[in-house]
């Protein structure tokens, strides 16, 4: 299934706003994280949240829509 | 209570007890930079009784930019003192509390104990993340805001029970990663923006309203006006982990850490007859022209220059923000190396203003 990745901040710069990934449905997302950082070269050197819906999801629950977000932490102030 | 704030005082949901909640109240706002000169206006203008400015930094040029707290007149002035001046000036019934000096992992819960809220305008996660453990700690709220150029964050932290910015990124990035204002820049209405939303929920929070916005991170694109608001959760586990510690822990980030060697445009001054080495690639803008400095990429001071290497000069390495500096000035072993931990542009500034024989 084909997945829509949206990305903030640095990762704009990196990989593009938005991006799609094809994953199997219903994984979790510890594993949604290792195959993001085996497609983008360079994302496991940062801290990311994932989250689906506005909503920040834990490792061990499962992708529900197929639309996924990646924010990084911002430094500047 | 005087007419001074009868604007707030006339709002529905506000009223004599808020202002008077604001006016008994403690706020410790840690940075005087682009989210500080726009948060600090707000709570003194609004009564906030206390104010701690914590900042060990001094204004200079590339400021002005988007501190409008700060004018020409303040530049080589440290922050906290002067923003004190301006916050008295604009409400002298409240009282201000000048801490020029870093914000540390041994001084840091001593500061906020005795608080209401801590307010992070700070610029480095090594000083985020600090601020974070301080407050969980000592059971003190706290409302970060951060930028990256266009886009900036904010989220109200440890408040009545509330998830804490470690429950949004559990650890802070294994090297500098991300990079800050200094180095790709920031668009100034953007750090009016971000500060104006922090304002807005530290005087919610000092007055006891009940409108907080806890467990969400408020996203803002000024290139696009997109907004998020992510809702995350009180991580328990991460919680409990910073409060079981026996005391905090330095928060190391390899590039953005200080160290012995590391020195900012106030300490130059203390060096006697300093060689400074330009470390940046040969052609890398802005050029550097002036008698006190050699260009010298890392490779080629490492290679040679035993002259260099061997002397007993003080040797100030530097780069367009210090990081690169900081790297080659680590690789060196003699005596009297150090790394400059300033923006280029303001290091430019102050070799043509500097008085040498």
């Amino acid at each position: 299934m084909e997945y829509r990745l949206n990305f903030y901040g640095p990762f704009e710069e990196l990989f593009g706003a938005h991006r799609t990934i094809q994953l199997e449905e219903g994984i979790h997302f510890s594993e949604l994280r290792e195959k993001l950082e085996e497609a983008f070269k360079g994302l496991d050197a940062y801290p990311y949240t994932l989250a689906q819906d506005g909503v920040m999801k834990s490792e061990e629950e499962e992708l529900s829509t197929s639309a996924i977000e990646v924010f990084p932490p911002f430094s500047g102030g | 209570m005087n007419t001074r704030y009868d604007r707030h005082m006339k709002l529905k949901g506000w009223g004599v007890q808020a202002q008077e909640q604001l006016r008994t109240a403690h706020a410790v706002v840690v940075g005087a930079g682009g989210l500080g000169s726009a948060v600090l206006p707000y709570l003194a203008s609004a009564g906030v009784g206390k104010i701690s400015v914590v900042d060990y930094d001094r204004v200079s040029l590339s400021n002005l930019q988007r501190q409008v707290l700060y004018a020409e007149e303040d530049i080589s002035r440290l922050k906290a003192e002067v923003a004190a001046e301006k916050l008295s000036a604009l409400n002298r019934e409240i009282e201000l509390v000048v801490l020029s000096q870093v914000f540390e992992s041994h001084t840091a819960e001593n500061i906020i104990r005795e608080c209401d809220l801590v307010i992070d305008c700070t610029d480095n996660f090594r000083t985020r993340y600090l601020i974070n453990d301080a407050c969980v700690r000592t059971d003190v709220p706290f409302i970060f805001g951060a930028l990256y150029t266009y886009s900036g964050q904010m989220a109200v932290c440890n408040y009545q029970g509330s998830a804490t910015y470690r429950c949004l990124f559990k650890e802070p990035p294994t090297d500098a990663v991300i990079p800050n204002c200094a180095e790709i820049g920031v668009f100034s209405p953007l750090v009016a923006l971000i500060g104006s939303l922090m304002a807005a929920e530290a005087l919610k929070v000092l007055a006891a309203l009940e409108s907080v916005q806890t467990d969400r991170l408020f996203t803002y694109d000024l290139l696009t006006h997109q907004q998020h608001a992510l809702a995350f959760k009180a991580d328990v586990n991460a919680i409990a982990r910073i409060k079981n510690l026996n005391r905090i822990e330095p928060i190391a980030l390899n590039d953005c850490d200080w160290n012995d060697q590391t020195l900012y445009l106030s300490d130059l001054d203390t060096l006697k007859d300093p060689l400074f080495i330009d470390v940046r690639d040969l052609k890398e803008a802005p050029l550097v022209e002036h008698a006190l400095v050699v260009k010298r990429s890392s490779d080629q001071l490492l290679q040679s220059e035993e002259e260099l290497l061997n002397g007993k000069q003080p040797l100030v390495l530097f780069c367009a923000t210090g990081k690169r500096a900081r790297r080659s000035a680590l690789k060196i072993e003699r005596e009297n190396v150090y790394y400059l931990k300033e923006d280029i542009e303001d290091f430019i500034h102050y070799l043509n203003h500097m008085k040498y024989d």
